[in-house]
C-alpha cells in the first residue's frame, strides 16, 4: 500500500448549482426490484439468524456460559444490507455482531465454536462475540466499545480510497454511539475525505436500558449525518427489501466515488440489551416490539404473494435447524486452545 | 477593545524581547469578546478557549496581576503558574481557559448543568471556542448533551475560518449551523467585527438562553488578523491579509462613534500608560517559588 496523498484530497464544498444537481439526482434509482428466489435468500437468512441465536439463549437459559447480545427483531437490517455487498466489501460492527456475521456470509459452525471459546472457533475461540474477526469474508471486526467501530471503520475506508478499489465499506452501529465523539469524527473525515464508506445506524430507541430522548437530542440520528455534509436515508428497518433498496442506492454512489453515504434504520429490539440483564421496557413495549418482527411480518408478506408456502417454510425451519444443531455438534467436538497455543496469538506485551 | 488592542501589541513586543512566551493574540476578533461580555451579567460564568487575553480583559480581570499572570510572576492571577492558556478567575466567574481545542464545549455543558440543576440560579454560561473546535469530538458530546439535559449555555462560535494554518475545506465538511440544528439548538449568525451588531445578536442569544434554560448557538463570522500564535508563521499573502484588514473592528467602531485621530490618541497614550504600568509591576515581582519546585 502506497500512500497518495493526491488521493484524499479534500473536496471543495459544493456549489449551489451541484447542490441542486445532486438534488435532481436523488431519486436516480440505482436499486433493483428483487426476484422471488432472492427474496427467499433474504427470508431464509433472517430464519437462520432468528433460529441461531434462539438456539444460543436456549442453552445460555439451560446455564452455559455464554455472554450474548441479541440481535432478535433486527434481523433484517444486516439481512438487507449485506445482499447488496460483495465478499470483498469490509463490514466493521458494534457489539451485536451475529447477524451482520452471518449475512455476511461467516461459517455458522465457526462462530458457535467461538462462542464457546473452542480452538476451531473463528478467532480460534479468543475473541468470543465482540471480537470477531474474519477477513476473508470482509468481516473486518466486531468491536465492543460502542462508537468505536465508527471511527475503524472510517480508516478503512480511506485504504480502500488510498488503494483505489471500488469496494465499499460498511459500518454498523446503534443510535447510542452517535451521542459518542468517535462518531463525530468519523463523519466528519468521512465527509471531508469523500470516503467509500456506508454508515448503517440500526436505531432500536434503547442504549441498554436507556430509552433515546435521555441521551439524544433528537432521536433520529440522520439530521445529525446530514450536518456534516453526508446524504442520509431513514428506512423501516423491519422491512428487509426497503433496507436492500435504499443500500444499493447508496452503495453504487459509493462505487462511483460519490463520498460516504448513511442510513437510518428504525427498528425495535425484541429482546433484551444482553441474555443476562433484565429488560426494563413496560410490557406493552415489549409486545409493540413482537408486533413489528421482522421475520414474522416478511413470512406473511411472502405468503400473501404465494412466493412462499407453508410446505416450503417448513421444509426451510427443518433445513434451518438442521444447520444449528450441526453447528452445535460442531462446537462441542472443538477443544479449548492450551495457553501455550494461545500465546502464539499474542502480539503485544 | 482598544485596550485589548493596545495589550497584546505590548505584549508582542515582549515576545520578540523573550519576556513572555509565545502568545495567542485575538488581533481582529475583539469586537466578539467584547460585545458579548457586555451583554452578559457580572454572576454569569465565562468558558474559553486558548485565546483568553481578549476575553479576559472584555471581563475586566484587573491588568496589573493579568499582566504579571501572562509573564509568569507570582503576583500574576494565578500566582504565575497558569501562564495565557489557564487563566482563570473564579471570583469574576471568568471559569476556565482550555488550550485543547474544543475541550472547553464539554467543560462548559457540565457547569451549565451544575448551575441550573445544582446550584438552581438563573445565570448562564457563555463558552467561547472557535470555528476548528467544532470538529472535535469533545464538542459533539457536549452539545448533545446540553440539548438533552436543557442546559442554559450560550455557545460563542468565534469563526475565523482558521484552524491555525489549515482551511475550513480541510476540517469543516458543511456549515456550522447545520450541525447546531442536528443537536436541535438554535444558532444565530452574525458579524463578529461590528461589536453593535454583536451586541445585538448577544442581547437576542442571552436573553433566549436564560428564559428557556436551554443552550443556544452565536456563530460570528470574523478574521484573524495576527498569526495563530506568536513564532508560527502565517500561510496567508500580504495581499489577503491587507483585505483583511479592511474589516478590522477597530476600524469599524471608529468610524461608527466617529472616533477622530485627536481623540484616539489620547486613548491609547491613557491606556498606554497603564499597560506601562503593568508590565513595571509585573517585571519588579518575582518569579513565582514553590516548596515543590524545589524537590
Amino acid at each position: 500500500m502506497t500512500w497518495k496523498h493526491s488521493s484524499v484530497v479534500p473536496k471543495t464544498p459544493l456549489s449551489a448549482a451541484q447542490h441542486a444537481h445532486q438534488e435532481s439526482t436523488r431519486s436516480e434509482a440505482h436499486s433493483t426490484v428483487p426476484s422471488p428466489a432472492l427474496m427467499l435468500r433474504l427470508y431464509r437468512n433472517m430464519v437462520r439468524i432468528r433460529a441461531f441465536e434462539s438456539a444460543v439463549l436456549e442453552n445460555a437459559r439451560k446455564g452455559a456460559s455464554l455472554a450474548i447480545h441479541p440481535y432478535t427483531g433486527e434481523e433484517a437490517v444486516s439481512t438487507g444490507v449485506c445482499s447488496v455487498l460483495r465478499t470483498q466489501d469490509k463490514v466493521v460492527t458494534n457489539h451485536r455482531p451475529f447477524g451482520h456475521f452471518i449475512s455476511k456470509g461467516g461459517s455458522m459452525n465457526e462462530l458457535m465454536a467461538e462462542l464457546y471459546g473452542k480452538g476451531n472457533g473463528v478467532c480460534r475461540g479468543l475473541g468470543g462475540e465482540m471480537n470477531l474477526s474474519e477477513p476473508k469474508i470482509g468481516f473486518l471486526m466486531s468491536d465492543m466499545i460502542v462508537g468505536a467501530c465508527i471511527t475503524i471503520a472510517t480508516g478503512a475506508a480511506l485504504k480502500e480510497k488510498m488503494d483505489r478499489t471500488k469496494n465499499a465499506v460498511v459500518c454498523f452501529f446503534g443510535e447510542a454511539a452517535s451521542a459518542n465523539g468517535a462518531f463525530h469524527e468519523g463523519l466528519m473525515m468521512a465527509s471531508l475525505w469523500g470516503l467509500p464508506i456506508l454508515y448503517v445506524c440500526e436505531n432500536n430507541g434503547y442504549s441498554t436500558n436507556t430509552p433515546a430522548h435521555e441521551f439524544l437530542s433528537n432521536e433520529i440520528v440522520a439530521p445529525r449525518a446530514a450536518g456534516y455534509g453526508i446524504r442520509t436515508t431513514v428506512v423501516d428497518g423491519t422491512d428487509v427489501i426497503g433496507v436492500r433498496q435504499r443500500t444499493e442506492e447508496a452503495v453504487w454512489r459509493i462505487r462511483h466515488g460519490r463520498g460516504p453515504c448513511f442510513v437510518e434504520a428504525i427498528v425495535k429490539r425484541i429482546g433484551p440489551h444482553k441474555q443476562e440483564l433484565v429488560d426494563s421496557r413496560s410490557e406493552a413495549e415489549r409486545r409493540l416490539a413482537r408486533m413489528r418482527d421482522p421475520v414474522k411480518m416478511f413470512k406473511a408478506q411472502l405468503m400473501g404473494e404465494a412466493i412462499l408456502t407453508e410446505a416450503v417454510d417448513s421444509r426451510m425451519q427443518a433445513e434451518v435447524k438442521g444447520e444449528v444443531e450441526r453447528a452445535m455438534r460442531f462446537a462441542e467436538k472443538g477443544a479449548r486452545l492450551t495457553s501455550e497455543q494461545a500465546q502464539r496469538f499474542v502480539y503485544a506485551g | 477593545m482598544l485596550t485589548i488592542r493596545l495589550v497584546e501589541d505590548e505584549l508582542q513586543r515582549l515576545c520578540l524581547t523573550g519576556e513572555a512566551s509565545d502568545l495567542h493574540f485575538s488581533k481582529g476578533q475583539e469586537a466578539i469578546s467584547v460585545g458579548v461580555c457586555s451583554e452578559l451579567r457580572s454572576t454569569d460564568y465565562i468558558v474559553v478557549h486558548h485565546r483568553t487575553i481578549s476575553p479576559a480583559i472584555a471581563r475586566g480581570l484587573p491588568m496589573n496581576p493579568l499582566m504579571a499572570e501572562i509573564l509568569g510572576k507570582a503576583t500574576g492571577i494565578n500566582k504565575g503558574l497558569a501562564g495565557e492558556m489557564h487563566i482563570r478567575s473564579p471570583e469574576l466567574r471568568f471559569m476556565f481557559a482550555f488550550q485543547l481545542v474544543g475541550t472547553c464545549a464539554s467543560v462548559a455543558a457540565g457547569l451549565a448543568w451544575a448551575v441550573k440543576y445544582y446550584k438552581k440560579e438563573d445565570d448562564i454560561v457563555a463558552v467561547f471556542l472557535g470555528d476548528a473546535a467544532t470538529s472535535n469530538a469533545q464538542f459533539h458530546e457536549g452539545m448533545n448533551l446540553a440539548a438533552v439535559r436543557k442546559v442554559p449555555l450560550l455557545v460563542v462560535v468565534e469563526d475565523n475560518h482558521l484552524a491555525g494554518n489549515v482551511r475550513p475545506e480541510f476540517y469543516l465538511p458543511a456549515p456550522i449551523e447545520k450541525r447546531f440544528e442536528s443537536y436541535g439548538m438554535s444558532a444565530t449568525k452574525a458579524d463578529g467585527n461590528k461589536v453593535d451588531k454583536v451586541m445585538e445578536a448577544a442581547r437576542a442569544c442571552t436573553e433566549e438562553v436564560r428564559a428557556k434554560g436551554s443552550p443556544s448557538a452565536l456563530i460570528l463570522d470574523t478574521t484573524r488578523l495576527s498569526w495563530h500564535k506568536q513564532g508560527q508563521r502565517d500561510v496567508r499573502s500580504r495581499a489577503e491579509l491587507d483585505l483583511l484588514a479592511e474589516r478590522d473592528p477597530l476600524l469599524y467602531e471608529e468610524r461608527r462613534q466617529g472616533i477622530d485621530a485627536a481623540l484616539k490618541s489620547k486613548l491609547t497614550e491613557t491606556i498606554e500608560r497603564e499597560i506601562a504600568g503593568a508590565v513595571e509591576f509585573a517585571r519588579a515581582s518575582p518569579i513565582p517559588k514553590m516548596a515543590w519546585m524545589e524537590s
